[in-house]
């Protein structure tokens, strides 16, 4: 492959990753990317002489002023989003540049314009495909511009040398002689360009992370798709999280660590994933009616939810959220410290909120209180006295609602002695008594719980909950709606849940006085969600910790991190120090500790120092014994140091040596010292040029001498007085000095 | 056996460094491992000794490895405008980090940087253990062409070589213009796109020099802006030469009427009475009947003779004074007429070189001596090729050539009026102004 063939193929490969990024923020129509690929295509024709048609300057530079009518057409009457006119702009003006003839500047024009393609995709997408496009981007940019340079020198210099062709050949030194070599092959070329992407990484990866951060990593990614979730606001429509439940979209990935007794010996405790409460059913939605949420005071960075005491068992949850149309703050049920957020809110339904996060990812830590309560304990709570906004909020039931609805309560209910004995009972019969299904046709009109309940007698879980909010409230308890998720699907490889749209789902929460809310899933177990095994599902738990790594450590990545990280080097080399701690620490602690109590009573002078220097017992004690380490340590340091200057020199000077007793060799050597000199400056003796020649050709004083000397032992068997010897290592110092 | 000892100095340098250096060392471990065991005095103590036993270091041993070591200024670097369009790149990028707080475009600035410090270790890495020579004519003539072999050998082990240009550094003397400045020029050579580890390259330069004189070469610049054009490394090699171009000789009809006086003399002094036949000819009644030529007598029928060189101490003395007033060394139009007299000496003598005569110039910085042969030409061409005008205070300056009262033949060119050699014998000296060119 010629030079001129590895610079097009690599330029069109930066292209073609740059196209292929921005492709992959799915963000663009289909015919605009199939119209630039075909742009490509046919500028990778033009440039390798396949097509002999291009356009022209004048043409492309009309066609240019035209499309600017078109931009401003699609962002003012067709109300395109100006993120989209742009990268409609920059790819019909890239595709204008690839088919025509390029100049230099045309060339670096592209480069430029594939750069900012990159910097656009940073912004669009987050994902580990950035990474693995960034990696191939950059790979054949290191490629491109090695190319680049190469044949833009080569241009440059074979213009202003036009009048003469100049012809190189290549030979190979070997040891005794040259070989004639082809012309190179740009092998070289690409392997540096894995070598240079190789050291470009390495580097940056420190970089990266030492950097500093002036706000959180995952915030201010403008141009991220949003997510659409429905059935959680405050008003919900019956069968709104059935539709969400259709959706396989991540929504938000979990990372939960666990209290140490809910471990249950080894089984993870279900947890969901409480989002929002609903208190009024008006026979075909639910809705919240409560006051406007509050919004919380934050301290530092976290939000505290409880004012009472902070019990040690508590679960914490990190939760890394993708970019979503609602302002819905998940976490398990009893909150009690919430960190990351940038503000948070609360209403009467306990229900959390935060701003809207449309454009861009959350990543917040809550800390809750997951105990669960016994039903024994629960059964002891015989209290009856409700507060009158329970009452009136819990209690409710719509106007013209379905009577048999409490009847069925009463049947299930009866001889239930406690309200937990009702809820559970009611819980039970749902799970049992009626079937799950997605499916949303109902056959009567009306209410649609009473449907449920009585006709069709299948549902899904908004039907399940909605039924025992009814039923409970129908034998005097209060009790609510909640929407949120389930746990999600555990990938034990990142150690995170993984919460789909499709584990969307709805619960109940009845009001106990003497504990609160406490949660009841009458969903039956078919309703839950399951995920599956196998390789898919190991594949895809490893590309999913892929991605939770990429997204906690370079796209969350912060000024908390960044410190984090130090203190764990700190830590990390405290340790290693601390391995050898055991075995020297202790004679090493010993004497630092004499020596201690030494400065101290020098310090005092006289106040209980004895003033013995020397003591009679050995050289560990007294002062002198105190320092008798270091010291010794020091002395066999030097020792050895001077041993090795000593050796060093010897080795060093060995002509010298041998110049009182072989003078030939002593001649060769010095000689060679010299020439190892001059080549180290760019000064080789050729093979075919006698030290004569090549003393005259240098014209170095030094040099000459040199080589007189050597001529008068190596050929004239004159032996070197003393004098001369040092004549030549004051000789030889100089030209070492020099180079 | 304890000569090193003589250099007691080196020798009592590394010893007090070690001490130094240890001692430094242990102190700073006592510390350590003080704070450790709580004792924080004796850790404040033994930190505040090695920071001054550093400070001791850096006093005594930092000033005396910096006179041995010798700092390599023969790298330096310039930034063309790709590179700066590159930094002002980065400047972007951090400025849209910064704001924005995406990690995404940290990555990116920090890939930036790490591209930006390959690119500098790149090239100067490229740059490393290479060896330039160039091999050019000894004889080098005005005008023309010469084969300059440049030679790029690539030392290192392996790691190619890529995008070299070699340029030669040498200084531009034109002495008959200014004899005070001389500017330095860089002529490109050879640009070489990849040269193998361990491998040399080598292309041969047709180079030409339009004016006579001495350029003396101060070494070899080798530059490139591999791998990404985004930084220029430049690196000077050192050497030394001088590349002597002679003065071109011209046909002598050219100075035909400068030299009336030689024409007879150009043309006579072929024929004589020496050994070598130089031509037949009909007989003249003057003619001595020994060299009558019988065989062609008998074919022409005629009396024919033969005539001869003259090989018989026939030399000419070419004297060039370069010495000149200054008043008419400042004029605009006397470079150019002392080129032609240089040029002028340059062409008697190839002329009368190649005729077999034997030659000798005399001028301000010496006597070549009589001789004859390409070598002799050679040397006094060289010899042109340095004269520069010579301004003294007098206008007079310099050295006025002695001649021996044997010659036969003495062409003088000066600028000074005929006297200024009053003491040579007129009849046998033709004299050539500066103003007559």
């Amino acid at each position: 492959m010629s030079l001129d063939r590895f610079f097009i193929f690599s330029s069109y490969a930066m292209f073609t990753t740059g196209f292929v990024m921005l492709a992959a923020t799915r963000h663009l129509d289909g015919l605009s990317l199939a119209l630039f690929a075909v742009g490509l295509s046919a500028g990778w024709l033009i440039d390798t002489g396949r097509l002999r048609w291009s356009i022209s300057q004048r043409r492309a530079n009309w066609l240019m002023a035209g499309y600017l009518f078109f931009a401003a057409a699609e962002w003012q009457v067709f109300g395109m989003s100006p993120v989209i006119v742009i990268l409609h702009f920059v790819f019909f003006a890239s595709s204008l540049k690839l088919l025509r003839k390029k100049t230099g500047r045309d060339w670096l024009w592209l480069y430029v314009v594939t750069f900012c393609q990159v910097l656009m995709t940073a912004g669009m997408m987050v994902d580990t495909t950035f990474l693995f496009l960034l990696i191939v981007y950059l790979f054949a940019a290191v490629s491109t511009f090695a190319g680049y340079e190469i044949h833009r020198s080569a241009l440059a210099f074979a213009a202003s040398h036009a009048s003469q062709p100049i012809v190189v050949e290549y030979w190979k030194e070997g040891k005794a002689e040259l070989r004639r070599l082809g012309s190179p092959r740009l092998r070289s070329l690409a392997l540096f360009s894995a070598f240079g992407l190789a050291v470009i990484l390495l580097l940056a990866a420190p970089l990266f992370l030492a950097m500093p951060r002036v706000s959180r990593g995952f915030s201010r990614n403008g141009l991220l798709r949003t997510e659409t979730l429905s059935g959680f606001s405050d008003s919900v429509r019956l069968g709104e999280v059935a539709q969400v439940k259709l959706n396989p979209q991540v929504v938000m990935r979990v990372r939960v660590r666990f209290m140490p007794d809910e471990r249950n010996g080894g089984e993870r405790r279900m947890l969901r994933w409480r989002g929002v409460t609903l208190d009024h059913y008006d026979g075909q939605s639910w809705n919240y009616t409560g006051p406007q949420p509050v919004f919380l005071r934050k301290i530092g960075d976290s939000f505290r939810l409880t004012e009472g005491a902070w019990t040690r068992q508590y679960t914490e949850q990190r939760f890394f959220v993708e970019p979503l149309n609602i302002n819905t703050v998940f976490a398990a049920p009893h909150p009690l410290l919430a960190v990351g957020l940038p503000e948070l809110a609360r209403d009467e339904g306990d229900g959390l909120w935060t701003a809207p996060h449309e454009f861009h990812k959350l990543d917040y830590t809550v800390f809750s209180n997951t105990a669960e309560v016994e039903d024994a304990e629960l059964a002891q709570d015989g209290s009856r006295s409700l507060a009158s906004e329970i009452q009136r909020r819990y209690l409710q039931l719509p106007e013209g609602h379905d009577r048999r609805i409490g009847k069925l309560a009463d049947e299930v209910t009866r001889g239930a002695k406690t309200q937990i004995e009702i809820a559970r009972r009611i819980e039970s019969h749902l799970r049992t008594a009626y079937d799950y299904t997605l499916d949303l046709q109902r056959v009567e009109d009306g209410d649609p719980v009473a449907d449920f309940l009585f006709h069709t007698r299948a549902g899904h879980c908004e039907y399940f909950a909605s039924a025992m909010v009814l039923m409970l409230r129908s034998r005097g308890l209060p009790a609510r709606l909640v929407n949120g998720f389930q746990m999600g699907e555990y990938n034990d490889a990142a150690d995170v849940y993984t919460v789909r749209q499709s584990d969307a789902h709805s619960w109940v929460e009845a009001w106990f006085p003497a504990r609160g809310w406490v949660a009841f899933d009458p969903t039956p177990p078919a309703g839950l969600s399951v995920y599956g095994d196998g390789v898919m599902a190991w594949l895809r738990h490893y590309r999913e910790a892929l991605e939770m790594m990429w997204l906690e450590h370079v796209v969350g990545f912060d000024t908390g991190k960044q410190i984090s990280m130090a203190f764990t080097a700190q830590a990390w080399v405290s340790s290693l120090f601390s391995t050898y701690k055991w075995n020297v620490s202790s004679r090493w602690f010993d004497w630092v500790s004499k020596l201690a109590r030494l400065v101290e009573a020098w310090r005092e002078r006289g106040s209980g120092f004895d003033g013995k220097f020397f003591a009679s017992g050995g050289p560990s004690d007294g002062a002198l014994g105190v320092i008798f380490h270091p010291l010794m340590l020091a002395f066999f340091g030097v020792m050895l140091a001077s041993v090795a200057a000593f050796s060093w020199r010897r080795h060093r000077q060995s002509w010298q040596r041998k110049a009182g007793r072989d003078r030939a060799a002593s001649a060769i050597a010095f000689y060679r010292e010299m020439l190892r000199t001059l080549e180290r400056r760019g000064h080789k003796r050729a093979a075919d040029r006698t030290p004569a020649e090549f003393a005259a050709g240098l014209r170095m004083p030094a040099v000459t001498e040199i080589t007189d000397f050597y001529q008068q032992v190596r050929f004239g068997h004159q032996p070197l007085d003393d004098d001369e010897i040092a004549r030549i290592g004051l000789l030889l110092r100089d030209l070492k000095k020099q180079s | 056996m304890f000569r090193f000892f003589r250099r007691k100095k080196s020798f009592r340098f590394v010893l007090i460094s070690a001490m130094l250096t240890v001692a430094a060392i242990g102190i700073a471990l006592i510390s350590a491992v003080a704070g450790q065991v709580g004792e924080y005095e004796l850790e404040s103590l033994g930190s505040k000794a090695a920071l001054g036993l550093a400070l001791v270091i850096v006093v005594y041993v930092v000033p005396r490895l910096a006179q041995r070591l010798h700092l390599n200024s023969d790298f330096s670097i310039h930034v063309p405008n790709a590179g700066l369009i590159f930094f002002a790149l980065i400047l972007m990028v951090t400025i849209l980090s910064l704001s924005s707080g995406n990690n995404l475009l940290y990555l990116v600035l920090a890939v930036l940087l790490a591209t930006a410090f390959v690119s500098w270790a790149a090239s100067r890495l490229d740059l490393r253990r290479i060896a330039v020579s160039v091999r050019f004519p000894n004889h080098i003539f005005a005008g023309e062409s010469a084969p300059f072999d440049v030679t790029v050998s690539n030392r290192k082990r392996l790691w190619p070589l890529f995008s070299l240009t070699v340029a030669m550094w040498e200084q531009d003397s034109t002495p008959a213009s200014n004899p005070v400045s001389e500017s330095a020029r860089v002529t490109e050579l050879v640009y070489l796109p990849i040269i193998p580890a361990r491998a040399q390259a080598r292309a041969r330069v047709e180079r030409s020099f339009a004016k006579r004189g001495v350029y003396p070469i101060n070494g070899f610049l080798a530059r490139t802006r591999f791998p990404f054009g985004f930084i220029e490394h430049c690196r000077y090699i050192e050497t030394t030469g001088e590349i002597v171009v002679y003065p071109q000789p011209q046909p002598l009809d050219d100075f035909r009427r400068l030299l009336p006086l030689l024409q007879g003399r150009i043309e006579s002094r072929v024929k004589g009475s020496g050994s070598d036949l130089y031509a037949i000819r009909q007989y003249l009644s003057s003619d001595h009947h020994h060299h009558i030529d019988w065989k062609a007598t008998a074919k022409t029928t005629r009396l024919m003779v033969r005539e001869y060189t003259r090989d018989d101490d026939w030399r000419v003395t070419i004297a060039f004074d370069p010495r000149v007033e200054k008043e008419s060394a400042a004029a605009p139009e006397f470079a150019e007429k002392f080129e032609r007299a240089i040029t002028l000496a340059a062409s008697l003598v190839s002329h009368f070189i190649r005729e077999g005569v034997e030659v000798r110039l005399l001028a301000t910085d010496g006597d070549s001596g009589f001789g004859i042969g390409r070598a002799h030409c050679y040397r006094m061409l060289d010899r042109l090729a340095r004269l520069v005008p010579a301004t003294g205070e007098d206008g007079l300056g310099g050295r006025s050539p002695v001649l021996p009262p044997d010659d036969q033949l003495r062409i003088v060119i000066a600028s000074a009026a005929r006297n200024s050699l009053s003491n040579w014998p007129m009849h046998s000296t033709q004299t050539i102004n500066f103003e007559e060119l």
